[in-house]
Order: C-alpha cells, then structure tokens, then sequence
C-alpha cells in the first residue's frame, strides 16, 4: 500500500533545507548516503567474521549506524510526504492543456498545463495573472483567497513565483508557454518510487539490525562449533542479504486493471466498467486538452520561490480544443462545473455507480 | 568435512556470497557517481537560478549563453516527456455506446437488427411510429437511447444519425443530423433529432453513430434499426430488401441467417464484480449464441435475387454503385406469428456489411 502525500499549514510546514540545497536533492543524496554507507559497512561486518570479537563489535556497530539510517529515513519521509505541501483546497479542478510532461526523479509524473482559455498568441500576462478567472484562483491565487497576496507565505521568508516550477530545472525547456511567457501549471500524479525506496531501505536496514543481534549470537555458536559452524553463518547471511534485496517489490506497476484486447471475444471490463479498446489513448501527451482534479496546494520543498500546483491530481479526462475555449474568461462558465462533477463523481461515488452496473453488454442482452 | 557434498554446497554458498559482494560494490560505484551527478547539479541548480533571476528580461528569456552553459550539467531529476501515463485508477474515460451490431459480432454473441434503443415518433401527434410506410413531407423526431457503460460521465458526447433505404448498405437519404448529449456514468440518455420526410419516402433504416473525444471504446458506437414485417402469403417479391455496394471495387455479399432475438428476462450479475468476471462473460455469450437460435426446421427460408434464383448459400456479385433488390421466401406452415429472420450481409473476409431482421406477421 504506497503511501500518500498530506497537506499541512503554512506555519507546519518543513523547512526543506539542508546544507542550503533544496529538499529533493537533500533527500536523493541522503538516501543514496544511507544506501552507500550502510551497504559499505555491511562488507566491513563480513571481514570482521573472522574473529567472534572483532564480530561483535562489528555487530554493535551496525546496530547503531542502521538504527540512525531508519530514524533519518523516517523524519525524511516525515518531511516529504507531509510537511512539504501547504493546503489551499482539498479539492479543486481545473481545464487546460498540457504543454509539457515530466518524469520527476521521486517517481511522480507531472503535467506542466496552461488553464483555458488562454491563447498562444494573444493572452498577456497581466490578463492572465488579474483576469482569466483559472489562473487568477488556481495559479496566483494565494493562501487563504483573502487578497493578501503571498503575506503568508512571507511569513516564512518564501514567496509564491510561479514561474519556479520550470526555472529551477537546468535542463527544461520550454520554461513558459505563449508569446507573451506565461507561467506552466505544474500538476503531479503520484508515483511510489520515493516510497518504495525508502521503504525498501527501512526494511534493509531492519535487516540488518535482525543481523546484527543474531550474529552477535551465533558468533558464539560458531565459534564453538568450528569449521561448519562459520561456514552455516556464511550461508545464513548470504540468504538473509539474498531475502532482503529480492524480497522487497521495488518496481512502479501501475494497476493496469483492463482486459487484453488482442481478443476482444473474451475481454472482461476494467474496475470502471469499461473494456478499453483503445489503450494509448490512456496516455495524455502534450498538446492534448484536459479536465482534471485534485489537491491545491503550495509546493514549499524549493522555497523560497513556490508555486501553487495540484497535488496528487485524482482524475484526469480529455476533452475537446471546444470545451476548453468555453470555460470562460473572467467568470466561470457551466462547462467547467459539469466537468469538475463528473471527475468528482468518478473519483468519489463509484462504488455507488457500480451497483448498478451488472450487465456486461447492452441492458437488453445482460 | 569429509562428505563432498557438504563440501560441494559450502563452496558454492562461499561463491554466491561472494557474488553477492561484488553485487553490493558495483551498486556502491553506480550510487557514488550518482551522488556526485547530484551534488554537481544541486549546487549548478542554485546557481542557474541566481543568475537567471539576475537576468532574466521582460519575457522571462535568458541568455543563449546560459543556457548552454547550464544545458550542458548532467544528471537530472526532471526528464521531460512527449507524454504520460496515466495510471488506470485515475484515468476517467467514459465508454459511450448504443445497441451495436459490429460490437456483438465482435463479441461472439447474437444479435437483431431490430434494434431496442431507437424509436420513431410523429412530431404532430406524438405518437410512435414504425419505421416502414412513412408519410412524405411530415416531421418525425428519431429517438435513440445512448448508454454509458464507465463510471466517468460521457460529457459532450455526439449523436449523428442518418436514414438510409431499407436492405444492406441501403443509399442514403438524408442525414438529419446530430444531437449532443452528456451521458451519465452508468446511465443512459436520449438522443434526438427531428426530421422531415422527403415528398417520396417509403421504409427507411436508422443508424446512429456516436462519437467522444475520450472513449474508452469506440468499436460499440454504432447502431443500426433495419426492421420489416413479413406477412404470411403476400404474393411473391413482397417481402424485398435492397443491397448496394458503396465501395469503389466490385464486391461480394454472402448472407448469413438467424432466429436471434433479445432475452424476455436479460441475464444479470449478482455483483459488479461478478459482472467483470470471465464466468461471467462465458454464461452470457451461451444464453445468446447465434447458434442457439437457429431458423425454424420446416420454415425452409431462402434468399433469391431478381431473377428468382437461390443465393442463399452461395453470394451476390456488386459492381462499384450496383444495387440489386433480393426477397426472402420461406414455408409458413411450420412458423410461428413473430418469428424473427435476422439476414447478416457479410464480405468475403467476414466484415459484417449490414442487415435486416424481418418479422413474421401471420394475421
């Protein structure tokens, strides 16, 4: 069960600095140092079998540097998933179109969007900023919607820059959208790499802190049964170092949770009710026009300048270059109301829609 | 000690651990160049953002020169993408359809040209009408019922309809046009629009087509009604139905036929979850096999073309525009009042081309 990110308040908030470098590089080189180190020592606690003293303390060791590598990994999980975003709106849409997609090294997937209506050509930024209603509320607005401006957010030596989310990455381009450089509405669809791995090296390091106390046991044992003795240790270890590294599921499966269409006769429908005849059409590709909702935070791990993002988006759909040009420019038009209930009701109410779902085919054949 | 296979497995265990190892260090070497990457991007990162917001002009651009300079740092955290998957649980994808002839074909399953979700009414007195023996010059509203099978809501979703004449890829006499309808997620909706009869109008067919900028399936969005009634000892030829060829070479129609019809009591599943499941699946497909409604013994129906001749079991050759009138023929001592004759007009490489069910009218 992956585990999922929290919004907190802008007062709870974690800092998201180490050494004056930003929160994700903190966190990779932190768990790349704990993964490293750790593993370092362990071949040191190999050598040190030669002798049942030198093991034990090899053993006492390892005990306490793995104790100290879950209690780091625990407060960076801590941080990451959930003092790191700031509520806005626990639940919000927004329509637009996806100019750019990312990989992010955490495993999330984002949709870098501009909110409709706005134009390539002719939006302005001013218009954009003060004006079109989505980008207003969604990309500028701040904190508590009081008008405020970003008080809150320098209340904590951090400022709301939108234009953040694409500046910071040396290798990104393009970093706006339009003729007149408007800043990308960066939206995330979580992913589990974070979570697996650093879930992955709290059970390593568990591992081997079982290791550590049943060495400091069996150094005995072995020294008093010979040979054979250090030979059972040396194999024990290997199958426990063996379980810990293959026995963690590392990988990023989604649920496909559709029937194979290569045989359409014998396609089941998927946990929405539907057989998905057309599976590339699950992908969303830049360019394409979006309704989607979710979370609407602020994103403080690169503060000072943050952004406003949705955070994780729940429900995506596509819809047509139409729709997106009616949701309205200043005010709201129904369009958008009728696309937020659907995507609501999608994510919330399924377990009442799917009651009512028990024909496979049409009503009239069953 | 001494027994060589203890021996033998020690040995071995000895150098899987050691393989092992060398595992653990080569993963060593890779995260250590990995933090270094990091590290140098980290500190390239903080660096770039200085300068650019240092920099950066009225739009936002910044120097060629920097860019290159910071193009060119490598390790990252962000890789852009063309696009994305979207995981299955948060992609909301709705599956609009109607009763679909293609889409039971597909299935392996029965299925009627008598189609359940169109209905035909009289825009003056409202009431129902058959499709056959239309009025010329009078407004009839055409009703289809479109479904949604997905737990997404089928928004701005397009009917288009047209009339075509009576028979298998009959020509087309008008497109009345289209209607917009939002479906709701595990409902079903009507569609309509209205349309006037030309001065010369006779037994038309009704085909919808819908269309949705997001369907999860759009091989089940074509419906057809293609309904005549066959009375019992009309003189010979009555009961005709026209097959065109519409394509650009010559063509082969062969004709299958059945007693298909719709279940007076539609199988369902105690669950959804039952519902999504194979047996399921299975249970459904043999309560409405084609083969399980086969024409009556005695009926003897058969197909003839214009001269007369048999071509139930054999094909009817089309030129490029050719049209022909065939009639169907049958013994109606042994058969029942109601009876349905599902004729399926098929191509030489099995792609169903349309059809007619005719229902057998004994008063």
């Amino acid at each position: 069960m992956a585990t999922n990110t929290t919004c907190t308040t802008i007062q709870d908030a974690g800092e998201g600095k180490f050494s004056g470098l930003a929160i994700g590089s903190t966190v990779i080189m932190a768990v790349s140092a704990l993964y490293l180190g750790i593993h370092a020592y362990f071949l040191i606690f190999v050598a040190s079998a030669a002798t049942p003293a030198s093991l034990l303390v090899a053993a006492g060791v390892l005990l306490v540097m793995a104790t100290a590598g879950i209690v780091t990994l625990v407060e960076l999980r801590d941080y990451f998933f959930n003092k790191r975003l700031v509520c806005i709106q626990e639940d919000t849409c927004a329509i637009g179109q996806m100019i750019v997609a990312e990989h992010n090294g955490d495993g999330d997937r984002s949709l870098n969007c501009v909110l409709a209506p706005a134009d390539f050509d002719t939006t302005t930024l001013q218009d954009y900023q003060f004006r079109m209603w989505q980008s207003r509320e969604l990309v500028f607005g701040d904190l508590n919607n009081d008008g405020q401006g970003d008080v809150d957010l320098l209340s904590r030596g951090w400022h709301l820059d939108p234009f953040n989310n694409r500046s910071l990455e040396v290798e990104v381009f393009p970093k706006t959208w339009g003729l007149n450089n408007l800043p990308l509405f960066h939206c995330e669809i979580e992913g589990t790499k974070f979570d697996d791995w650093t879930n992955a090296l709290i059970g390593i390091l568990s591992g081997y802190i079982a290791l550590a106390i049943a060495a400091a046991a069996v150094a005995a044992v072995a020294n008093a049964a010979g040979p054979i003795g250090w030979a059972i240790w040396a194999l024990l270890a290997l199958l426990i170092l063996i379980l810990i590294i293959f026995g963690i599921d590392l990988t990023n499966e989604d649920d496909e949770g559709s029937a194979e269409v290569s045989d359409l006769g014998n396609a089941v429908p998927n946990g929405d009710g539907v057989i998905i005849e057309d599976h590339s059409g699950n992908h969303v590709q830049n360019g394409d026009h979006i309704a989607f909702h979710g979370r609407h935070v602020i994103d403080t791990g690169h503060n000072p300048g943050c952004w406003n993002e949705i955070h994780p988006i729940r429900a995506i759909t596509k819809i047509a270059k139409g729709t997106y040009d009616q949701v309205g420019f200043e005010q709201k038009a129904n369009v958008y109301d009728k696309y937020c209930a659907a995507l609501h009701t999608f994510s919330n109410d399924k377990a009442t829609i799917t009651v009512g779902l028990t024909h496979q085919e049409h009503p009239g054949v069953g | 000690m001494n027994n060589p296979n203890i021996l033998t497995r020690i040995l071995y265990a000895i150098l899987l651990f050691f393989r092992a190892i060398i595992w653990v260090f080569r993963k060593i070497l890779k995260r250590l160049c990995k933090i270094w990457c990091n590290i140098k991007k980290s500190i390239a990162q903080r660096a770039y953002s200085r300068r650019v917001l240092a920099n950066r002009d009225a739009k936002g651009e910044v120097s060629t020169k920097l860019k290159y300079k910071y193009d060119n740092v490598p390790c990252r955290k962000v890789k852009d993408t063309s696009c994305i998957k979207i995981p299955v649980k948060n992609r909301a994808r709705p599956d609009p359809y109607i009763y679909s002839q293609d889409w039971l074909k597909l299935r392996g399953m029965g299925y009627t040209w008598n189609n359940p979700d169109f209905k035909l009414i009289n825009a003056a007195t409202n009431q129902e009408t058959n499709n056959r023996n239309l009025e010329p010059n009078t407004t009839y509203r055409i009703e289809a019922t479109i479904h949604n099978h997905s737990t997404m809501a089928a928004l701005d979703t397009r009917v288009d309809f047209e009339t075509r004449s009576f028979g298998i890829l009959g020509g087309l006499i008008s497109g009345p046009g289209f209607a917009m309808v939002d479906v709701p997620a595990g409902g079903n909706t009507i569609a309509s629009v209205d349309w006037t009869t030309p001065a010369e109008i006779g037994h038309v067919c009704l085909i919808a087509q819908i269309s949705h900028y997001d369907d999860a399936n759009s091989l089940n969005n074509k419906g057809q009604h293609n309904t005549d009634i066959v009375n019992v000892g009309a003189e010979a030829g009555a009961n005709t139905f026209e097959v065109q060829n519409q394509h650009r070479g010559e063509r082969n129609m062969q004709f299958k036929m059945d007693a298909y019809r719709l279940p007076a009591q539609p199988m369902r599943a105690k669950s959804f979850e039952e519902m999504r499941s194979k047996a399921y699946l299975d249970r459904l497909k043999r309560a409405n096999a084609p083969s399980a409604f086969p024409l009556p013994e005695g009926m003897n129906a058969r197909i003839l073309d214009e001269n007369g001749e048999n071509i139930t079991n054999s094909s009817v050759r089309l030129a490029p525009g050719e049209k022909k009138i065939l009639s169907l023929e049958f013994d109606s001592s042994n058969v029942e009042d109601g009876q349905y004759v599902n004729i399926h007009g098929i191509d030489e490489s099995g792609l169903l081309l349309g059809g007619v069910t005719l229902i057998v009218n004994k008063q």
